[in-house]
């Protein structure tokens, strides 16, 4: 029913209509001594809103000293003037507001750092499977920042889903990984076939870049618990146990890496890790002894300096370059920082994204000591009192061994330790690039920073700040322990070093190979690898993960080190190879590449944004335009602000180069 | 008795490099894009803007520095002494008119950009009165038309052939950028546009995600 709405002009009677409405009649346009007149409130000017309208309403000619105009029912207006009460914009209520306390707390004297977004957005998503756009303002209240930059920070990461006003989270989330080793092992069929066998549209099944677990493919993520080999059975048998969490082993296995040279790490069967070094099954075997001694060195005031310049020389000696794919130099790196003002702050990159690589994830899960060793002697030789380890999302079972072990070292700490927060991310590749990660690590979306400034001299927090991949660190305890000889005395074809490979794809036994530098892909996998798996020969190989190219099963005699690739138009990287075979075609693994970057790409600029959306368009056409294509390489690699874009070309080039016969050229 | 007292120590300090092949003098640290312009020199530009703090996202202002591997967006690289610029070089033009054509071969076929040059609102016929009108609760209430909006001056207007587009029209026409069919081919699905606000209309699909 809709009620009229009553506005009677003061004509001097006073008289109210029987029928209307008290709740509306607030406001009398009286004199001050009129007896009609109410207390003046906020609510007065609102009536005299409606009062005008109602005037402009009705025309003069009416004489009458009651105007009836129908303006909405009673429930309407008392909902207009709530609204027009709160605060613009979206407000939080108190229920989100109590629910966001309750996972990330009060709120500090100081404010809650800017810093942990991710972290609390994570609270939040774990606590609810999604992010309510609620929750989302709620928080922002909370952080005193502004909505929109939770809400960018939010819909930037894949792992974050935002719903709005009353939508529902999916119950469960099954990843299944379309990487290219997944792919191979038939991940598009279980995306294809897990939906209908499920039968529950609340069960979202979706595609997932990499998650890094190639040796086991296809690989599956139901929630937080990976399912390797997955088939349809197994992932099946996992969502009806519930099992969700990726719960570690044992800590009281002693894992020694370099026991392991020139050896394969994974068992070749896959199965379960029966645990991994912990705490003090590292320190009973000699572990943190190294780090004591430095930490006593370093701090003493007549040798500090030498001591530092002693581990800086080993590292020097030794050959060690970043393992994370870029190949710094270890020794000049630290002396750089070092040269910086304090503080200065250290960020471990754990966030092991590119397609194929699984090493650090495979030394984490075994032993986390030996790099948080390798990390607190760099903290002391460089100089540093704050170290942030940034881990990938994906490796959830690696997240809670860090935080255990790394607990029980802060509560016995072997020498004084710098200030160590583990940080997560969020499902973004672009977050292995430095400054990406630099900027997620400061709880902002993972876009790359322009350089100069180098992160070296302003990097995490504005500060100088050194920059590691985690099996850079992994090494130093070793190098300094064995000595720089230990570790250049391997290489073959004249370099030097060892690399851990992560073999994966048509192989005997994928898994990391502890294998010399310079050694070759043929060699590595008669090796190493126990040649190819039945029924596969070698056609093609990707030397250094998504963005190192691709090359032919005739180029099988390369050495794989930093700089021997260069000429061919590829690079190792991350040092992660997987091996095609003659049923797999080169142009297949380059579109799933192209379409990898094309999701990953942060969006920031222009070539890989649209570049890499454009290419992989182009790479489905049955023959390749290879004009527009390579117009569209050269924009990426010559004006992208990152690696990403400048390395996306290489697998289109090496198809181009290489396989010519696969897109339309000459055989 | 802080005022200074010689004429060199508020002459703010330069450094001298060359852009295409001419020595030019740059204020210390300011960027190659504003030198060159203040010495007549335009290099295409998007997303910079006066007044913005420049991000270097478009790329269209890239330009060739000796002994870097990659290209630099002008409008964040403070020039150095002694730095050999090229701005005008084979390998920056391309890149430049690249980031151009992949831009505009995304953008839909009418843009919104009142073209004063040819006198007419870009739309075919003005919208008739009411069309586009939003209520106050954020519906549309009669048009599936998104709200043109004429933008103020820029620096498409005025300066020979302004476009539909804008400063991308501006700078296609001027580097003699057009759409090859074939990307043409690949024109992205346009965004909607965002008219959820009462006084706000977003047309996204001729964004060129500067992420200013």
């Amino acid at each position: 029913m809709r009620w009229r709405l009553w506005v009677w002009h003061r004509m001097g009677d006073g008289n109210v209509p029987p029928d209307a409405d008290d709740s509306i009649l607030l406001c009398q346009h009286g004199g001050p001594g009129d007896p009609m007149v109410r207390r003046p409130s906020p609510r007065c000017r609102r009536t005299a809103e409606i009062h005008s309208m109602t005037m402009r309403s009705n025309t003069p000619s009416h004489t009458s000293s009651t105007t009836a105009v129908t303006l909405g029912s009673v429930d309407e207006m008392r909902e207009r003037i709530r609204r027009k009460s709160k605060l613009k914009g979206r407000q939080a209520d108190e229920i989100s507001i109590d629910e966001v306390r309750a996972l990330i707390g009060l709120r500090p004297d100081a404010g809650h750092r800017r810093d942990l977004l991710i972290e609390h957005l994570h609270k939040v998503n774990d606590a609810y499977r999604c992010l309510h756009d609620r929750h989302l303002v709620a928080l922002a209240k909370e952080m005193n920042i502004s909505m929109a930059e939770v809400y960018e920070v939010a819909t930037f990461y894949h792992h974050f889903d935002v719903i709005k006003g009353d939508g529902k989270a999916p119950i469960l989330t099954i990843r299944v990984c379309d990487g290219l080793s997944c792919e191979m092992a038939g991940a598009q069929d279980l995306l294809a076939r897990l939906p209908a066998l499920l039968g529950n549209p609340e069960v979202r099944v979706i595609a997932a870049p990499c998650i890094g677990r190639c040796e086991q493919a296809p690989a599956v993520v139901v929630h937080q618990y990976p399912v390797t080999f997955a088939t349809l059975e197994t992932v099946m048998s996992a969502v009806k146990s519930s099992s969700v969490q990726d719960i570690p082993g044992h800590g009281a296995v002693n894992f020694v890496a370099s026991d392991f040279a020139e050896k394969s790490l994974s068992g070749v069967d896959g199965v379960a890790l029966s645990g991994y070094t912990g705490y003090a099954t590292y320190r009973a075997h000699g572990g943190y002894a190294l780090a004591a001694t430095i930490a006593d060195a370093v701090a003493h005031a007549a040798h500090g300096e030498d001591e530092a310049e002693r581990i800086i020389k080993v590292m020097e000696d030794s050959g060690l370059r970043g393992l994370g794919g870029a190949g710094f130099s270890v020794g000049r790196k630290w002396r750089i920082v070092r040269d910086q003002p304090a503080p200065r702050v250290m960020a471990v990159n754990i966030d092991e994204g590119e397609p194929g690589t699984f090493k650090d994830r495979v030394y984490l899960e075994r032993d986390p000591h030996r790099f948080l060793e390798g990390m607190l002697v760099a903290s002391k030789v460089v100089g540093i009192d704050a170290c942030y380890i940034y881990l990938r999302d994906e490796y959830h079972g690696c997240r809670a061994i860090l935080e255990t072990e790394i607990a029980k070292l802060q509560a016995d700490p072997p020498c004084t330790l710098p200030l160590i927060e583990l940080r997560r991310g969020a499902g973004a590749y672009i977050c292995g690039e430095e400054s990406a990660m630099i900027e997620s690590i400061e709880g902002k979306r993972g876009m790359p920073r322009l350089r100069p400034p180098y992160i070296a001299e302003v990097g995490l927090f504005g500060r100088p700040t050194l920059e590691h991949n985690f099996e850079t660190l992994y090494w130093v305890r070793d190098l300094v322990e064995k000595g720089p000889q230990w570790f250049s005395s391997f290489g073959r074809n004249g370099r030097k070093g060892l690399r851990s490979f992560s073999v994966s794809g048509r192989v005997k036994h994928p898994g990391v190979k502890l294998a010399p530098a310079g050694i070759t892909v043929q060699e590595l996998i008669d090796e190493y690898c126990g040649g190819m798996a039945a029924g596969h020969a070698l056609y093609a190989y990707l030397p250094g993960g998504a963005s190192g190219g691709i090359l032919p099963a005739s180029l099988n005699n390369v050495p794989l080190d930093f700089d021997t690739l260069q000429p061919y138009g590829c690079f190792i990287g991350s040092a992660a190879v997987i091996i095609l075979g003659q049923h797999d075609r080169a142009r297949d693994a380059a579109l799933n590449m192209m379409k990898f970057f094309e999701h990953e790409s942060c969006g920031q600029c222009t070539p890989c944004r649209v570049g890499t959306a454009k290419a992989a368009r182009l790479m489905q056409a049955e023959r390749w335009d290879n004009v527009t294509l390579e117009d569209l390489n050269q924009v990426m690699v010559d004006a992208s602000i990152c690696g990403l874009g400048q390395a996306a070309p290489n697998p289109v080039r090496s198809v181009q180069k290489y396989f010519p016969h696969e897109i339309g050229g000459p055989v | 008795m802080n005022a200074p007292v010689t004429l060199a120590e508020v002459t703010p300090q330069t450094i001298a490099f060359t852009l295409d092949g001419r020595s030019i003098h740059a204020y210390d640290g300011e960027t190659i894009f504003k030198a060159a312009r203040r010495h007549g020199i335009d290099i295409p530009h998007l997303c910079y803007k006066d007044g913005y703090r420049a991000d270097g996202n478009c790329r269209v202002c890239v330009v060739e520095i000796k002994g870097e591997r990659t290209l630099a967006p002008s409008c964040c690289r403070s020039a150095t002494a002694g730095m050999e610029v090229q701005a005008s070089s084979e390998r920056a033009v391309k890149s430049q008119k690249m980031v151009l054509e992949i831009l505009l071969s995304d953008m839909g076929d009418v843009g919104y950009k009142w073209n004063d040059a040819g006198s007419q609102s870009p739309y075919p016929n003005p919208l008739p009165k009411g069309e586009g009108k939003i209520s106050h609760r954020g519906e549309a209430v009669a048009s599936s038309l998104p709200l043109p909006l004429p933008l103020p001056l820029g620096e498409g207007r005025g300066e020979g052939s302004p476009g539909q587009y804008g400063t991308l029209s501006h700078w296609a026409s001027r580097m003699n950028v057009t759409v090859r069919p074939e990307l043409r081919a690949l024109r992205r699905d346009q965004p909607k546009a965002d008219i959820s606000h009462p006084a706000m209309a977003v047309n996204l699909d001729t964004c060129i995600q500067c992420n200013l």
